[in-house]
């Protein structure tokens, strides 16, 4: 069976005709060209494939892209802008918060839902953030000392237009 | 005058790092081509079968399928350093997995429907799946041809056993050794099956086209060596094979040699001109592709009452799995390093790699390091707790130092395991170890410390080789050919840090593009911790080349001697009158003097290294004055929490120091170091391979293979010592894969400290230690 | 990747049901598809028709009725079920156990319905419904009923749901007394694993303490034999024995995650550190 969908996918309007068993990460990856969400293991365990819905993150590898008709997905391509990258990304540079670089864009993800909604986290609050994104590499601890100075750097941004205006 | 920045020692920015955290970076699995087909493999449900018939021509008729193979379209055998595997099973499957034929078709879902039109019939065969079963004399034989296969000559098969290596190490007169003892002290430990899980699976994608050429895009640590085994293998001129290797989502040792792209090959020379893409499913990838092997060992230790040791047994009994082309390397080394970091006079060792009909052992970070320390490292907490002696001192009197010899023979200098189990001893605050651990007030739970040491060098050939050239661009820029993979270790990171520091450029103006043999420098593959030492030496000597050229063209350029021209931070200048200055860029491509002739050309540096002098090992004794390029040393502690209700350990604190000889970069090498305590801690806590009786694997998911998440780590305290390593870059020696290799037995140390209780098996589960305690 | 079947967004109960019948053996319900999905991807399962609930009016709704506690939609995903003002004061319990699941992904699109309709013995918010005495409003063929949540689990990966029949919406009954709940799990890692042994405990004002266990039985299973034991005694003494009593009405299998044995010995472990902490935790509330 084919559907026609519409999806925002990272801030534009995308229409496409896709079987029923598509998921939305092969329609991201291979419809869209979009390969920054990666697959991991296909069963919701690793969170390589983690990308926005409405806000909140997912795996996409477990959601249908005809699930998202009507949605707002947001994938590690649509954060940060032609000038520059997003805080979280500039933070896990400047942390070295990598390796194989392989659960990053999922991991980013992440961290960008959590301090969306919590733009103080506590460092649990920030474990439990990415605890569905596995990494081999790193041993976690750089990607939450990035995610922690991201929410540093974004309330310290934040204040500061405050004071401005 | 610009100030000299060096780039020795500095923690800069990876410059892998935009590419991974935009998404842009692209993996294996993320090239598309036009025409591209998808690669499906049939695989064994029997882990020991006799092939009796197996019919794909149904398949070959569905439409959309563009090839089919079976074992008997292409029975070549291939294999690094024993040829036992073909990429397709033949006349038998030897495990559950195994390939048995293969379809490429123009979609993912035709290929799995065409799977499922192929019929095979199987007879069962009884399976060898216990190392220890599998060395009897009656033991069914996995590879009753063991005798035909071609090896490298350091391997010694026992021919019509189970045996596919026997590594031996006789050093002195054990017997004499262990009469001298006051105390002997004998135990027997096991470590199973384990998966490296990196978070890309394998992926590949194979090219036959209309000339004849073979091109594979491979997740790979080693294209060069997949183009070596597979010319050899295949009898074709190595220039008809070309591997191209994009960033790899994490190896561990599990993308070394050649692995699934081995099944792509007669697939594409069936559909010739089609590209055809492999992905390994999370289920392939955990149970399909290297395991690390499995073992059991018998550990048997002679010592004084003052606490030097006298003699040392050690018999290693390697569960190889179904092939050991690459894991027989693993047994070798783990012979050869069987003393630990310790001085041992008298030694004897057997370290035997064994068929069984498992999923196929290979290297895995460590190489078996992971493995044999388990056992010693434990052994010698043992001993220390029977001499009534603290396990830093006991360790302290017999480390190697300065003069030691180790199993070999080989006579040691600049031994920096003394520095190293210091600085650990004091980052984790080690008090003698007194009594059992207190436990926590209102609680069920006990803290204790644990320690355990470790060395290890790189198991390789005596010739490999690495090269590296350095080509300026007329705008300043560098290309740096190398061939060293970026799996995540921050090799590109640190060549480029070695080149700029060379050459008086920007390391931000360097840039590193994806290995492909048909032009890249060579490089063996990116195994071993090797990459910082031998690449690094090849691109210091590359960017050392192209440096006096640019000052050649210099010198000429500005009308002065060379000794007068040095170049910083991509600029040529004059240094009697440094006003008289000129950017890189301007002599990249010579130099064009007043009257406006040419003069030098283009500047192309270039750079090689190879180990010299390892001399290989006698193969009655395993002895040797230099049996491998280098040693590294390292020592790790931890603090761990015990739950005595539940036999959980929650690890609390990780101190971790290494001798890297001289850290080229702190951040990607402290880094390095957290993420191989964390995986040595989910090793040691969580991981292994589960089978039936009939040889299935039970847990190939996330789901049942648990490896630790974030909410696992501990608090981590990294430090470095630098002893120098003679022959590489800067001193520097590799440290990659050592980093995870003692962080399981101080774990069970600060296990066996808190309570008196001691795991010898891994992993070491909330319900293993349970039952631990119970026993106790 | 997965194999073909066809996608059915059904807009009423009514076209759910049918659509259900019409499928048959082919036919599925999916809310979250964090597990449907997976096997599906596993090859466990290859339905021809997938029927998506998500669309049926009050499928994702949390609705507070006077004097009738709390009902929500069974294709709530569970973090707006943990975020929920009302499930958090008033049935913390169920917050917490919901907060187990998985992880942030997982919870964002696994929701109560699918949890319990999978009837895994292991299913994190069963014992805090088992406790809370929770009603399960099914919709079927014959229109809709009321499952008590004590009849719910027939086994494993078995429920008293018939033929076309779905878990439409979980209602909380109201608590009239202060409460405490405790939910401890027993999972390999720390985070995002499945538990090997949970333990649900209650702690009511009036002096009740309801138990319930997962994963150590063919079901979810609420231990009443055990609550009887601290009806009016609350020291260690009968703590230690409605432990013993929670041991003994354990029934646990064996498999890759556990022993049987080990899944004894924790049941009574956790039962014992979840009445303490659930008694604790009423007794600082009421002060």
């Amino acid at each position: 069976m084919i559907h026609n969908i519409r999806v925002k996918v990272n801030g534009e309007w995308v229409e496409a005709c896709v079987p029923s068993h598509r998921r939305l990460l092969d329609f991201l990856r291979e419809d869209l060209d979009l390969i920054g969400a990666k697959e991991g293991c296909g069963g919701g365990e690793c969170g390589a494939c983690t990308v926005l819905v409405n806000g909140e993150p997912i795996n996409a590898c477990l959601m249908l892209a005809v699930e998202a008709d009507g949605a707002d997905v947001l994938t590690v391509e649509g954060l940060g802008d032609a000038d520059g990258l997003d805080p979280v990304q500039e933070a896990f540079v400047e942390n070295s918060a990598l390796q194989c670089g392989y659960c990053i864009p999922g991991m980013i993800m992440s961290a960008k839902a959590l301090l969306v909604r919590n733009p103080s986290p506590t460092r649990e609050e920030v474990v439990e953030a990415i605890s569905g994104n596995l990494c081999r590499c790193t041993g976690y601890a750089r990607i939450v000392d990035a995610i922690m100075q991201a929410a540093e750097a974004a309330r310290a941004a934040e204040s500061s237009k405050v004071g401005g205006e | 005058m610009a100030a000299k920045t060096s780039y020795i020692g500095a923690g800069v920015v990876r410059n892998d790092a935009r590419e991974k955290v935009t998404g842009t970076a692209r993996y294996a699995g993320d090239l598309k081509f036009d025409r591209m087909l998808y690669a499906k493999l049939l695989r064994s449900k029997y882990a020991h079968a006799r092939l009796v018939r197996v019919d794909a021509s149904k398949a070959a008729k569905l439409p959309g399928v563009k090839a089919v193979v079976t074992g008997k379209d292409f029975p070549y055998r291939m294999g690094l350093y024993l040829v036992d595997r073909t990429p397709y099973a033949v006349d038998k499957v030897r495990y559950y997995g195994e390939p048995v034929a293969g379809v490429a078709a123009i979609s993912p879902e035709i290929a799995e429907e065409a799977l499922s039109l192929i019929e095979v019939e199987y007879e069962e065969l009884p399976p060898v799946l216990d190392v220890l079963e599998a060395i009897k004399p009656e033991s069914p034989l996995v590879h009753p041809n063991l005798h035909e296969y071609e090896h490298v000559p350091a391997i010694f098969p026992v021919p019509h056993t189970n045996i596919s290596n026997h590594f031996k190490i006789r050093k002195g007169d054990v017997e004499k050794g262990f009469a001298e003892a006051d105390l002997i002290v004998e135990d027997t430990y096991y470590v199973p099956q384990i998966q490296h899980s990196p978070l890309e699976p394998h992926a590949a994608i194979a090219l036959y086209d209309r000339e004849g050429k073979l091109t594979i895009w491979a997740s790979s640590q080693s294209p060069f060596a997949m183009r070596k085994i597979l010319s050899q293998s295949l009898k074709w001129p190595m220039h008809k094979i070309r591997v191209i290797g994009p960033y790899v989502g994490g190896g561990f040792g599990g993308k070394a040699g050649l692995n699934v792209e081995a099944t792509l090959v007669p697939l594409a020379m069936k559909a010739r001109g089609y590209p055809m893409k492999l992905v390994c499913t999370r289920e392939e990838e955990f149970r399909d592709t290297f395991v690390r092997q499995g073992m059991w060992c018998r550990l048997k230790t002679g010592v004084k009452r003052n606490g030097r040791i006298t003699a040392q047994e050690f018999e290693m009994y390697w569960d190889g799995g179904a092939y050991t082309e690459y894991g027989v390397n693993v047994t070798r080394a783990a012979g050869y390093s069987s003393a630990g970091v310790y001085d041992i006079p008298n030694m004897k060792t057997d370290s035997y790699c064994v068929y069984t009909n498992k999923p196929v052992g290979g290297p895995l970070r460590g190489f078996g390091h992971g493995e044999n320390h388990w056992a010693i490292e434990q052994h010698m907490d043992q001993i220390a707790h029977r001499l009534g002696m603290d396990p830093v001192e006991f360790r302290m009197i017999n480390l190697q130092r300065e003069g030691s010899t180790n199993a070999t023979g080989q006579v040691l200098h600049n031994v920096g395991i003394g520095k190293c189990l210091e600085e650990t001893a004091r980052l984790i605050g080690w008090t003698k170890v007194t009594g059992p651990g207190k436990i926590e007030p209102g609680t069920k739970k006990v803290r204790a410390k644990g320690i355990a040491c470790m060395t290890k060098a790189p198991a390789m050939p005596n010739d490999a080789a690495s090269t590296a050239i350095v080509k300026l661009n007329d705008d300043g820029t560098v290309v740096l050919n190398i061939s060293a993979q970026e799996l995540g270790q921050g090799a590109f990171t640190v060549l480029a840090q070695i080149c700029a520091e060379e050459l008086g450029v920007r390391y931000e103006d360097i840039r590193i593009y994806p290995v492909d043999t048909d032009h890249g420098a060579y490089e063996w593959q990116t195994v071993a911790s090797r990459i910082t030492y031998s690449c690094g030496r090849a691109v210091m000597e590359a960017a050392r080349d192209a440096k006096r050229q640019l000052i050649d063209h210099a010198s000429r350029y500005f009308g002065v001697p060379a000794e007068d021209v040095d170049v910083v931070d991509g600029e040529v200048f004059v240094k009697s009158n440094p006003s008289r200055r000129v950017p890189v860029g301007t002599l990249a491509l010579g130099a064009t003097l007043p009257d406006f002739s040419g003069y030098g050309g283009p500047v192309v540096g270039r750079g090689k290294f190879i180990p010299e002098g390892i001399v290989a090992m006698d193969a009655e004794t395993g002895q040797s004055p230099k049996p491998v390029a280098n040693w590294t040393y390292g020592a790790q502690a931890v603090e761990i929490e015990l739950d005595l209700e539940t036999g959980r350990i929650d690890v609390k604190k990780v101190a971790a120091v290494y001798d890297a000889g001289r850290v080229i970069n702190p951040v990607t090498a402290t880094s390095q170091v957290e993420g191989g305590v964390v995986q040595g801690l989910s090793i040691g806590l969580f991981e292994e391979m589960k089978f039936d009786e009939r040889g299935k694997l039970l847990n190939p998911s996330y789901v049942d293979y648990k490896i630790a998440t974030a909410a696992e780590i501990p608090e981590m305290l990294v430090g470095f010592v630098e002893v120098p390593q003679e022959d590489g870059p800067y001193g520097a020696r590799g440290i990659g894969e050592h980093v995870m290799v003692p962080t399981p037995p101080a774990i069970a140390n600060a296990l066996f400290h808190a309570v008196g209780v001691r795991v010898k098996r891994l992993p070491m589960t909330s319900e293993n230690v349970y039952w631990a305690l119970r026993q106790k | 990747m997965l194999l073909p079947f066809d996608y059915v967004r059904a807009r009423s109960r009514e076209e759910a049901v049918d659509l259900a019948l019409r499928a048959g053996a082919g036919g599925r319900f999916l809310a979250g598809g964090t597990d449907l999905l997976v096997r599906i991807h596993d090859r466990q399962l290859r339905p021809k028709v997938v029927i998506d609930l998500k669309g049926i009016e009050g499928m994702q709704a949390i609705n507070s009725c006077d004097g009738e506690g709390l009902v929500v939609g069974a294709a709530t995903p569970l973090n707006r079920l943990i975020r929920d003002e009302l499930v958090r004061s008033r049935y913390g319990l169920l917050a917490e156990a919901a907060h187990t699941v998985g992880s942030v992904q997982i919870r964002n699109r696994a929701s109560l319905g699918g949890n319990i309709s999978n009837a895994s013995p292991a299913a994190d918010t069963a014992p805090a419904l088992l406790l809370y005495e929770a009603e399960i409003l099914t919709w079927g063929p014959s229109g809709g009923r009321k499952i008590l949540i004590g009849e719910f689990f027939k086994g494993p990966g078995a429920t008293a749901l018939g033929e076309g029949e779905f878990v439409f919406k979980v209602r909380l009954p109201i608590l009239k007394e202060r409460s405490f709940g405790v939910y401890l799990k027993l999972g390999r890692t720390r985070a995002v694993d499945l538990a090997i042994v949970s333990v649900a405990a209650l702690a009511l004002e009036g002096g009740e303490v309801r138990l319930a266990l997962g994963a150590v039985a063919p079901t979810p299973i609420r231990v009443r034999e055990a609550e009887a034991i601290l009806r009016n005694r609350k020291d260690k003494e009968a703590i230690k024995e409605a432990a013993a009593a929670a041991r003994r009405l354990a029934a646990p299998i064996s498999d890759i995650r556990a022993s049987r044995e080990y899944r004894l010995e924790m049941t009574e472990v956790l039962t014992a550190r979840a009445i303490e902490q659930a008694l604790a935790g009423l007794a600082a509330r009421a002060r």
